[in-house]
């Protein structure tokens, strides 16, 4: 007999969100917390916190002091400004006699203090959600890559699930409200999470996995890139921050130490130059908010001073690229603002916006952070389901024994990934700034990427991650061991007390105590805290209900009860 | 402010349509309500969904005014669905103070 597409649909949503369902889960709790990747960025280096950060006009002054007095003879000045409002740091860069790229990264309160705290901070998560730490060699698209091929095949199995998801849930708006706690099989209570969970956020779903396929459709289907390849390439234009054309990635991590090109004209003769801090008024009375500024050349009569727009702006979804340059002897504007972008590159720059959440607050992001939460949420509960609707019906051993594989799966995907996440941010708080590499840094391609090296030359960035991925192991080997129901409980019990713990953890790391931030005023790093502290009690009374000890504690309270009235 | 008062808004008119919907009627009302009232809740519920973008628009403009809007009806329809299993009247009730409580946050925004 023919099945209905209902039928078919069920098979496709029950199957592909099972096996891709464990990978999807991770990639869903990372992108969610990714969303406050520049919060936890900044949380995750102590030298940032509590300072009293300059004005934008003081700070290109002070970094332009600064360059003046290290590199007066340069070639070329460049400086990554700070983004006040969600991770203040300032990276200078210039070229040394030698035409060697010099760089320090400095806190933009006027002290001269260095950032030595080398981290990969929130941007792990970033880079773990779309390439699970691999390094990406070649962001063109032009070579085959593994990495970002499974997320992207995950990420299209996810829209599939969404759109199948639709079709199976006969009666959307008759059980749009409808979640039964008490009904009487457990199955029913799964569903009603997964169907009020995946209804009510679907157009975030959809849009969120639909925008992410997109901005990176070049890289999934790669045929175009490779046809490109066959012709001469043009001369690669590199910007500050890195990143070339078509790579929209590294030009908006304000972490990153971009290569400075090095196609320099010869110097011209000495002359006074207009202050860059003027050109910088002028420039962003034009283009808003700017990330960066490159000045060629520096007190010469052919001196030229660029700024860069910030790519992501807090006032537009859209990703920009806009840039200005000045000459610098004279003022004279030599590159207007307003670049001419083409409509493909116009289209995923809507994409990339609406993917990374740059824009609209920090209130937007909690919006993102919520409806992503869902998301996860709902992915666990449908892998939860899958075996709650069957391991009743199970009639063979085989069939018993694929759900309890599937049990301890579900364990390792779901809590596994969340004790990793929290043994993570546990590494960034507890190992020593000292394991830093100070030269460390990001010129191009992912930053937070994997290496094997022996743990005795490894840095502090490569343990931050051997961490993740130990902890990771370690909790799949337990689910592995243990019974699923105590594992489900043990694991969720020990990522909240890690998330519990987080904020007590700070009074142990110099200047990360939650208190003196209170009073700092330092709320990005209080906030980062308190949401791990609030998460972990959710977790902490989600392994309280499934230990099983809140039913014995009812049922002896239902005991004791008529015990106390015959007494009476 | 002005999210808080979208918030209270979409919850307001969530708690309209779930108190109509049939499966819930006998949960939210002691005695069913009669068609009139059926039908006001309904008109009551969307027009408040509808309503709930202005605070959006007001904040962000329409582009980013209505991607928040969509969000934000998904956190309020959370909001009202889980507290609803465990006391559906007064979740519903709830609603009608959120309906002026959004008119008010709106007023002082």
């Amino acid at each position: 007999m023919e099945k209905s597409l209902t039928q078919r649909m069920d098979w496709l949503h029950t199957w592909f969100g099972l096996v891709l369902g464990w990978l999807a889960f991770a990639l869903f709790l990372t992108g969610t917390i990714a969303v406050f990747w520049l919060e936890i960025q900044h949380w995750a280096q102590p030298e940032l916190h509590g300072a009293k950060m300059l004005s934008p006009e003081a700070t290109v002054q002070y970094s332009v002091d600064y360059l003046q007095k290290v590199a007066p003879n340069s070639g070329r000045w460049a400086a990554t400004l700070p983004d006040l409002d969600r991770h203040p740091l300032l990276v200078l860069n210039w070229l040394d006699e030698n035409n060697a790229q010099q760089f320090v990264r400095l806190v933009p309160d006027g002290s001269g203090r260095k950032v030595t705290t080398v981290t990969n901070g929130g941007r792990f998560f970033v880079d773990f959600h779309w390439t699970f730490n691999r390094e990406v060699a070649d962001l063109s698209g032009r070579t085959f890559q593994w990495t970002y091929m499974l997320s992207g095949f995950v990420g299209m199995a996810f829209l599939i699930c969404t759109i199948t998801g639709l079709i199976v849930h006969k009666k959307i708006f008759r059980n749009f409200f409808t979640f039964r706690r008490q009904a009487k099989s457990m199955q029913t209570r799964w569903l009603d999470a997964h169907n009020v969970l995946g209804v009510l956020s679907w157009p975030f779903q959809f849009m969120i996995v639909l925008t992410g396929l997109a901005f990176y459709c070049y890289l999934y289907i790669p045929t175009g890139m490779q046809m490109a390849a066959r012709s001469p390439s043009p001369p690669p234009v590199a910007v500050i921050g890195g990143g070339g054309p078509g790579m929209l990635w590294g030009r908006y991590a304000s972490d990153a130490v971009g290569s400075v090109p090095r196609n320099i004209v010869e110097p011209g003769n000495p002359a006074p130059n207009v202050p860059i801090v003027d050109l910088f008024a002028r420039a962003r009375a034009q283009m808003g908010v700017l990330s960066s500024f490159t000045v060629n050349n520096p007190g010469r009569d052919n001196a030229t001073v660029r700024f860069g727009g910030t790519r992501a702006r807090p006032d537009a979804i859209t990703f920009t690229s806009d840039s200005m340059t000045f000459d610098g002897a004279t003022g004279r504007v030599i590159s207007p603002a307003g670049n001419t972008t083409n409509a493909v590159q116009k289209i995923t720059n809507v994409f990339g916006g609406l993917h990374f959440a740059f824009f609209g607050g920090t209130a937007m992001r909690v919006l993102y952070f919520l409806c992503g939460a869902a998301g996860t949420i709902m992915i666990a509960s449908g892998l939860v389901m899958f075996t709650a609707k069957r391991r009743a019906k199970a009639k063979s051993v085989a069939a018993r024994r694929f759900y309890d594989f599937v049990d301890r799966m579900n364990v390792a995907s779901v809590s596994g990934a969340m004790f990793a996440c929290a043994s993570y941010l546990w590494a960034l708080r507890l190992l020593p700034r000292d394991l830093s590499d100070p030269n460390g840094g990001f010129s191009g391609g992912v930053y937070a990427s994997i290496r094997a090296v022996p743990l005795d030359q490894a840095l502090r960035t490569d343990l931050e991650l051997y961490t993740f991925w130990a902890a990771w192991g370690v909790a799949a080997l337990h689910a592995l061991v243990r019974a699923p129901q105590k594992a489900w409980a043990e694991q969720f019990a020990a990522v909240a007390a890690l998330c519990i713990g987080l904020p007590a953890l700070g009074y142990l790391v110099p200047n990360c105590d939650i208190g003196s931030m209170i009073a700092a005023g330092d709320w990005k790093m209080v906030a980062v805290d308190l949401g791990a502290l609030s998460i972990g009690v959710m977790l902490a009374c989600a392994a309280w209900k499934m230990s099983g000890k809140r039913a014995e504690v009812r049922a002896s309270k239902a005991v004791a009860a008529p015990a106390l009235q015959t007494a009476e | 402010m002005y999210l808080l008062s979208t918030f209270l808004c979409a919850y307001a008119g969530f708690a309209a349509l779930c108190a109509i919907t049939a499966r819930n009627v006998p949960l939210a009302w002691t005695t069913p309500p009669s068609r009139r009232v059926v039908r006001g809740l309904r008109v009551a519920g969307y027009f408040l969904l509808a309503l709930s973008w202005i605070p959006c628009y007001l904040q962000w403009d329409v582009p980013m005014g209505t991607a928040a809007w969509a969000m934000n009806l998904a956190a309020s329809g959370f909001a009202l669905v889980f507290p609803f299993a465990y006391a559906p009247k007064r979740s519903v009730q709830a609603g009608g103070v959120a309906a002026l409580l959004a008119g008010l946050v709106l007023l002082v925004s």
